[in-house]
């Protein structure tokens, strides 16, 4: 819904001339390679490092609740030998 | 690196802590230990801090009495003062903020609060900050060669910043854009070691969630830093280019595009600003949760706002763009990114609101910094959210009010939160306490006056003046008396603000010599780096701690203590 | 998987290869914010490639492009055997690696003093300040990754090589192997 908003927002406004300088001087081509540009270093970095960081977690949590049960594993064992 | 990286150094306990005396040399210039460098980055910021300091009375002083010579400085000429404000900007962000809040309190409180006896890349540790210092030298030669320094402005922006023959300081644009370089290299090694150590290297039962907060932030920052400083890499050897080989890559005459660079820029500029925010909010989370005695409401609500914030961080630069030409249908975006982004910020304020609630708080130095870091620093996120309307910003961009906004949010990030945390650590730092009261009396000193300077430049601001203006009388709608009485207003304020760091370094002086002996845990605070000696040694423990606990159990119903260090079994 | 990592801490992976993993990702940036300038200008010139410049030698790059793929192709087979622990047939790929690698890099460089001697250079259009900004820093990352995997080799003689060592070295190199493509796409075609 938020998307949507956003989209149509975006679509509706046009080129206004805040600046006749910078402005006059750009072609649609132009202003589309800053909106393109500005999507992709925007989303690569959240992609990549995303990545990395959502392996990560993956394998730092699978580690601790391995480190987790052969601890508790110790404390059976420990458990057992007094038994 | 390739020196370095194959010394898969372990941070353990090994037998490279030798324990002869070490020289002079070894152990003040050359140490790899991380406390070490650490200081060596605490005192070359703060060197640097005066050195920011200066410039802005010399520039303030001519503000408010136009053409007057500056006692200490002289007469600032056009030329000087755009020099000033342009280094007092790059000096207080990249040679200030970043140094102190990232490189000094990381590199002390990342490996004694995650457990190991140093770094995992000592060497790469050490030329980090040998770089630091060569950029720091670098920048401040650049006032002494011809043409004097950069006056570009912080931001640099071309064309200005591309030409001699419109910057007229030839050398000095090129001299500060290198520096600037040079401190990112620095960062960059700093980074990945901080981020390998805190990663990679935790004391055993450590886990993610076990992290104490200031750690997390410090870790986070550096992603942020290392992920967006490569398009202002770029950016910056095409304005090199630029500069000293010809090229074109900005000059619209010749096919390049100015607004180019400002699309670099800020795409580093404006995750910068949490790189140093996030710091300054991991300090005042450890302070606000020690001063208490509570737990810090919702650890791994503050854990993921920061992600949220960093993911954010990336999707809202285009906001210092709005009247910069840029297409208006981006403008729509990044105005809905940028108020979302307060979101998480203002979620962050409520958590450390909350975890103060019902506390038994003391008002000891550090807490009363930690205080105003929250009451301040929401003053300047409420303005950014003005500025980032971008129909407001229209009228509100390049003029005062967007220079107290980000006052607003850099000074209680580098000043507040740099006091925060060093009164805090002191003790563990030094082996001494620090004087309260006069560490009051400072605190007192410098915050009063840092609202009279600031409030007052928010109103000029939405008077309409502008920004980057060397001398007002020549425009008579913005030299009328009551504008004039306001900017005396603020550099009387800024002179008193500046006296009263003389307490400061008077007090740092005394305790640091006469002070009283401080125990090993003096705030009784649960993190690991308490249990060390008070200075840690080289190596930091005889034997290294084994975590059982998160950071933050204060006040556990049924224990006689109100608190509960993570390195207790039970 | 070992309980708790290198010497008890809690470690995901070879400290040197995890460094080596950040500085890629600044690196990628670096590339990517390069990009996007290049992407910028192109957009807004009138015409493209600029009148009046040499064309790019497309034909002999997509040749050198193979090569350095095939280098690639060497280093996974020498990572294969290194952590099969079998370490003498890692010798010949790895070498191999380092032989091909060398040639895409003086390759590119005999091809950089034609194209100047036909009149691309820094500063005669923006496609000259690009290419050899572009192929420039491409360039001296793959002498880098190159140094780091000639010392590997030492190293690996020696029998001395870390897996955090070669991790990382092997790292930058499938980076600077990985990102040329794109590169070459961006620039040349
Ligand atoms: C809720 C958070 C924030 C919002 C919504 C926000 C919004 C903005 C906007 C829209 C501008 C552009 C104004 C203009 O140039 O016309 C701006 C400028 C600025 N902000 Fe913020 N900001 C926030 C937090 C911060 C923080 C945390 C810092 C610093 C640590 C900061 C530092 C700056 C700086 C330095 C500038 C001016 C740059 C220049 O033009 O020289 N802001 N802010
Ligand atoms: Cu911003």
């Amino acid at each position: 819904m938020l998307a949507i908003v956003v989209v149509a927002g975006a679509l509706l406004a046009d080129a206004a001339s805040a600046c006749t300088v910078c402005l006059g001087a750009q072609t649609e081509a132009s202003r589309k390679a800053f909106v393109g540009t500005t999507a992709f270093l925007t989303f690569l970095p959240l992609m990549v490092v995303g990545g990395i960081i959502a392996l990560f977690v993956r394998r730092t949590l699978a580690q601790e609740a391995l480190d987790e049960s052969r601890r508790a594993g110790d404390l059976d064992a420990g458990v057992e030998s007094q038994g | 690196m390739a020196e370095s990286i194959p010394s898969d150094s372990p941070a353990v306990a090994d037998d490279h802590h030798g324990h002869e005396e070490p020289s002079f040399w070894s152990k003040y210039v050359f140490s790899t230990d991380h406390k070490m460098i650490a200081m060596q980055y605490m005192f070359t910021g703060m060197a640097m801090a005066v050195i920011g300091g200066f410039m802005a009375y010399a520039f303030r002083m001519q503000l408010a009495f136009p053409g007057i010579e500056v006692p200490g400085f002289g007469i600032v000429t056009p030329a000087n003062y755009n020099a000033l404000v342009t280094n007092h900007g790059a000096i207080m962000i990249f040679w200030v903020a970043m140094p102190v809040l990232i490189a000094a309190f990381g590199n002390y409180l990342i490996p004694l609060m995650c457990g190991c006896d140093d770094m995992v890349f000592p060497k790469l540790n050490r030329l980090s900050y040998q770089i630091f210092l060569l950029s720091a030298v670098v920048l401040l030669s650049s006032f002494f060669v011809e043409g004097g320094g950069f006056g570009g402005a912080w931001t640099a922006y071309p064309p200005l910043s591309a030409k001699a023959e419109y910057s007229l300081t030839p050398l000095g644009s090129s001299i500060w854009l290198g520096a600037v370089a040079l401190e990112f290299v620095a960062f960059l090694l700093g980074g990945i070691n901080f981020i390998t150590t805190a990663m990679n290297s935790r004391a055993p039962g450590m886990k993610l969630y076990d992290i104490p907060i200031v750690i997390w932030m410090i870790v986070i920052a550096s992603i942020l830093f290392l992920v967006s400083v490569g398009p202002l890499i770029a950016g910056a050897i095409m304005l090199l280019f630029d500069q000293q080989l010809g090229t074109a890559f900005f000059d619209p005459a010749r096919g390049g595009d100015p607004v180019l660079w400002q699309h670099l820029f800020w795409f580093f500029g404006h995750p910068e600003v949490y790189v140093v925010l996030l710091p300054a909010l991991g300090i005042t989370a450890e302070i606000i949760t020690v001063f208490a005695r509570k737990k810090l409401f919702g650890y791994k609500t503050v854990l993921h706002t920061t992600i949220a914030t960093g993911v954010l961080s990336f999707t809202v630069w285009a906001h210092h763009q709005f009247i910069s030409g840029v297409d208006p249908r981006m403008a729509h975006v990044f105005t809905l990114t940028t108020l979302l982004i307060s979101v998480p910020i203002a979620e962050m304020m409520f958590v450390y609101i909350a975890t103060l609630y019902g506390g038994s708080i003391r008002l000891t130095t550090p807490m009363l910094w930690g205080l105003s870091f929250i009451a301040e620093f929401l003053i300047g996120g409420v303005t950014g959210i003005f500025l980032g309307a971008s129909g407001a910003d229209i009228y509100f961009h390049d003029t005062y009010f967007v220079l107290a906004h980000f006052h607003y949010t850099f000074f209680p990030i580098a000043i507040i939160g740099t006091f925060a945390g060093l009164t805090f650590w002191f003790p563990k730092m030094f082996g001494r306490m620090m004087n309260d009261r006069l560490g009051k009396i400072h605190f007192w000193g410098t915050i009063i006056p840092f609202n009279f300077i600031f409030i007052p430049l928010f109103v000029l601001g939405m008077g309409g003046q502008h920004r980057r203006i060397f001398d007002y009388s020549y425009f008579p709608e913005l030299s009328m008396p009551w504008m004039q009485d306001i900017r005396v207003l603020a550099t009387s304020s800024l002179l008193i603000m500046l006296g009263f760091q003389v307490v400061f370094f008077y007090n740092f002086i005394v305790s640091l010599r006469s002070g009283e002996k401080a125990s090993k845990n003096p705030w009784k605070s649960n993190t690991l780096e308490w249990t060390a000696d008070s200075p840690p040694p080289h190596g930091n423990w005889k034997e290294l701690p084994t975590v059982y606990r998160g950071p933050y159990e204060y006040s556990v119903p049924g224990r006689d203590e109100d608190y509960w260090p993570q390195d207790q079994p039970n | 998987m070992e309980p708790l990592g290198e010497n008890g801490r809690s470690s995901m992976m070879p400290n040197g290869l995890f460094g080596m993993a950040i500085f890629i990702v600044a690196e990628l940036m670096l590339f990517a914010g390069m990009i996007s300038a290049f992407f910028i200008v192109k957009a807004a010139a009138p015409s493209w490639p600029p009148p009046g410049q040499p064309r790019l030698p497309i034909e002999a790059t997509a040749l050198n492009s193979l090569v350095l793929l095939a280098s690639g192709f060497f280093l996974i087979q020498a990572h294969r055997a290194f952590h099969r622990g079998d370490r003498d047939s890692m010798r010949r790929p790895l070498l191999l690696a380092l032989a091909l690698g060398s040639f895409f890099v003086i390759f590119q460089g005999s091809e950089w003093v034609a194209l100047l001697g036909q009149g691309l250079t820094l500063t005669s259009s923006s496609l000259g300040s690009f290419f050899y900004l572009v192929v420039g820093v491409h360039g001296i990352h793959a002498a880098a990754a190159l140094i780091l995997l000639a010392i590997a080799t030492v190293r690996l003689r020696r029998g001395y090589l870390s897996p955090g060592f070669f991790g990382a070295a092997e790292a930058l190199w499938f980076f600077v192997v990985g990102v040329w493509p794109v590169l070459y796409m961006v620039v040349y075609l």
